[in-house]
């Protein structure tokens, strides 16, 4: 599955080209050996491509039993918008920020034992997919960057740091379902879900590949790596363990001052 | 917009019509409500015109006619109103007729309603509402109709209706077809499932009803009513309802505060009624009584069990240690006696504690809308027997085979006695002094001549055909199909007791048409027939 927007695939592809500037640049006697500028910023579009899926446990109460089930989502890809800048302190080493703002709305596979409405022990087994179940991660991060001068134009730098994450994920919570008399089997129809919202801390590390056109304008890619766990638990359900963040790749425009 | 000219019509027949005559419409809550109940001639006729005035303006349209079921040539006309080809909701008179003429008219309409017919959005845009709102995709034949909905403040909406299921809710919703605001939502869940304890403190569900804060013993979920009444120890109301002298009302269902039942013989009559209607549908596919799924009511504490020792032997013999079928798809459940009296040398549980009994009462009213086995002699055991039958095959449906409480076994009763014994056995029916041969018959005219003896013939009979073995008057050895097979010997004794039987059948009339139903539905020399023919046999009816 592709959840890259389309808008967001000229930036990428320019990310791209810029590391391909890069690999095609020619040895330059004259590049400088520490990084010129105070300070820069990067903003990209892109995709983080191995976001972790997770399953979540179910259980409802229905028919003087407890319905219980899973639903699952398995690892997808979505559209990230990434924001960071930095000053640099000493040599080639800067300080900045980072923010990442990553959505997706994979769909869920529902699985579920529906109790009996007349008798106990008897459950009816459903299984279907729901959609429209979104999980939408902001990460902010402080990062440390060494930067690496390539040539005049071109520069690398490798960041890392902490990363503090905001997590929203819309949880399945009950199973909805069609049932006609004599109620021996149940037909899944959907879910009902809520929004779970939980903050935690992990870390952040990736690399950076800018090409300036201009004295302070240009093109850069960026591959990332971002990692926290933590649980959500919806009102009255259980605790299902998921891991936020993943690789990330995007490219888009640089800004050196 | 189209406002509604007829609606101003209408505005002013009524006012000269209804309002003129208070008896016939009166005014209630919404300001353009009239509710209508025309029975004097003069009122039936002006109503009969009304209707036909709106018919052909298509203000009513006939949702479905019905032939009176009590009073034969009668028929009852249901019509819905209409708003510019919208239904209106609750909008709808109902008019008896009896060959062509009118005889009542009783409803509820609308005059002035005032609303742009148009809709500025789809039913599938309401549906698109219902699902953001609920989760709930609605199937394409399932999007929300488009109805005119008399507001609580006196004015109309025109609005998209969607009904939706959710896990934990039946939720109407009435979405306003202008502005997708919901005008209107409630729960139209009344079902609700409770737990309780039966007679011998086995935890089953109950199907019960949400009304007014109290959980009552009315059972929704199967396709009839299924109802069951607490007579709290009145032999007088019990005998009243019985002979049709007073309904039962909300007042007189078993009820129960949080749905978690503690009146044992109230949880088992309810159960045990839900359970023998669901035996019938799955294995016969049979709605119930009749077959159009009649209404099954349960007695429960039709007298008080502390008050047993100053009844009457025949009250004591008929509301305390009996159950019995009292017609029209109503059961009475003997209340038992008390735990330290013994009668006959044994306890005696409430009579809604055993399913067998509960299955067997029921089946009589299946006799009674089928093959109307007259209650004496030859036919009257035959009732009796196929009342046996049954009752014993829906505790194999339901209970684990084996000896004990709440085992499924060829004894009858036995949930309700103790020691563990019941009153009759299939397997042997000796062992209770009924005859398991012809030859033995009694011949008296006691208990109709013996229905509740000579049972045991054919009782004996079907016990053989299942199991096999060897009848211990004539020693004739019978090779039953298995208790695997148990299923075919029932289809056959229920084909022939329900559709081949006539009312005064004999026992050699019940061989033969149900040996024809094992060939029937097994075929000529199949294992089903010959264990049939056996065993009819081997109980000397030939």
């Amino acid at each position: 599955m592709n959840n890259t927007p389309v808008i967001l695939r000229p930036l990428i592809l320019a990310g791209v080209l810029a590391m391909c500037g890069l690999a095609s640049a020619p040895a330059n006697a004259q590049t400088p050996s520490v990084w010129q500028g105070i300070g820069f910023i990067a903003v990209d579009g892109g995709a983080q491509v191995t976001s972790s899926g997770y399953t979540s446990n179910l259980t409802f109460p229905l028919h003087g039993e407890t319905a219980t089930g899973t639903a699952t989502s398995d690892a997808v890809s979505g559209a990230v918008f990434t924001a960071r800048g930095g000053i640099r302190i000493w040599k080639n080493l800067a300080l900045g920020a980072g923010v990442t703002v990553f959505s997706s709305t994979p769909d869920v596979a529902v699985e579920a034992s529906l109790p009996h409405p007349f008798f106990f022990n008897r459950p009816r087994e459903v299984s279907g997919t729901a959609s429209g179940l979104t999980r939408r991660e902001t990460m902010a991060a402080v990062e440390v960057s060494w930067l690496v001068p390539l040539s005049r134009r071109m520069d690398m730098s490798l960041f890392a740091g902490p990363a503090f994450f905001n997590v929203r994920q819309d949880m399945v919570t009950t199973v909805q379902f069609t049932e006609t008399y004599p109620y021996d089997t149940a037909t899944f129809a959907g879910v009902e879900s809520e929004e779970v919202s939980r903050s935690v801390t992990g870390f952040t590390v990736g690399a950076d590949v800018s090409y300036l056109f201009s004295k302070n304008f240009g093109l850069g890619g960026q591959f990332r790596f971002s990692r926290a766990s933590t649980t959500l638990t919806p009102s009255g359900g259980q605790s299902t363990a998921v891991d936020l963040g993943g690789a990330q790749v995007g490219g888009g425009i640089r800004i050196r001052f | 917009m189209r406002l509604g000219s007829r609606a101003v019509c209408w505005l002013l027949m009524l006012t000269i019509v209804g309002l003129a005559a208070p008896g016939r419409l009166s005014a209630q809550g919404t300001a353009g409500r009239r509710t209508v109940a025309a029975v004097a001639d003069r009122d039936v006729r002006d109503w009969d015109s009304q209707i036909t005035r709106m018919e052909r303006s298509d203000e009513l349209r006939v949702r479905r006619t019905d032939e009176d079921g009590l009073v034969p040539g009668r028929t009852h006309e249901r019509f819905d109103q209409y708003y510019d080809g919208i239904r209106v909701v609750g909008g709808e008179l109902v008019r008896q007729l009896e060959k062509g003429q009118t005889l009542s008219v009783f409803g509820t309409v609308y005059a002035g309603i005032s609303v742009d017919s148009e809709p500025a959005m789809r039913a599938e845009d309401a549906a698109d509402i219902v699902a953001e709102l609920t989760g709930v995709t609605l199937p394409a034949a399932r999007v929300p109709d488009l109805v005119v909905l008399p507001r609580d403040d006196g004015g109309y909406a025109l609005t998209y209706r969607a009904r939706v299921m959710t896990a934990s809710d039946l939720i109407i919703y009435y979405i306003d077809a202008q502005t997708g605001d919901v005008v209107l939502q409630y729960s139209d869940l009344e079902t609700t499932v409770g737990t309780g304890k039966g007679v011998l403190d086995d935890t089953k569900k109950v199907s019960t009803t949400l009304k007014n804060g109290t959980y009552i013993a009315s059972d929704k979920l199967r396709p009839p009513n299924i109802n069951t009444y607490d007579m709290k120890g009145s032999l007088t109301r019990t005998n009243q309802y019985l002979n049709g002298q007073i309904l039962l009302g909300d007042s007189d269902f078993a009820s129960d505060s949080d749905d978690d039942w503690t009146d044992q013989a109230a949880v088992d009559a309810h159960a045990y009624a839900g359970w023998t209607y669901d035996y019938y549908y799955k294995r016969f596919n049979r709605q119930g009584l009749n077959n159009r799924n009649l209404a099954m009511t349960s007695l429960v504490h039709p007298v008080k069990r502390e008050e047993w020792a100053s009844q009457p032997s025949s009250v004591l013999n008929l509301y305390y240690l009996n159950a019995f079928y009292a017609g029209d798809g109503v059961m009475v459940y003997g209340e038992g006696l008390p735990p330290n009296v013994t009668a006959g040398g044994m306890k005696w549980n409430y009579f809604s504690g055993a399913l067998d009994v509960v299955a067997h009462e029921l089946t009589h009213g299946v006799t009674d809308y089928t093959s109307g086995l007259i209650y004496r002699n030859e036919s009257g055991a035959l009732n009796e027997a196929f009342s046996d039958i049954m009752g014993a095959s829906a505790e194999f449906y339901y209970q684990p085979l084996g000896n004990g409480y709440l085992k499924a076994d060829y004894l009858l009763g036995e949930d309700l006695t103790s020691p563990l014994s019941g009153f009759r056995s299939m397997a042997n029916p000796q062992a209770f002094g009924d005859p398991d041969h012809y030859s033995k018959r009694y011949l008296g005219s006691s208990d109709n001549g013996g229905v509740h003896t000579n049972s045991g013939i054919a009782n004996q009979a079907f016990y053989l055909a299942v199991e096999g073995g060897t009848n211990r008057t004539s020693g004739l050895a019978v090779t039953g199909v298995g208790s695997a097979n148990r299923d075919k010997i029932e289809k056959v004794f229920y084909r022939a007791f329900t559709q081949m039987l006539p009312a005064n059948a004999t026992f050699a009339i019940a061989r033969a048409a149900t040996i024809q139903a094992a060939r029937d539905l097994y075929g000529t020399g199949s294992d089903v027939d010959r264990a049939v023919t056996q065993a009819w046999t081997a109980v000397g009816v030939n």
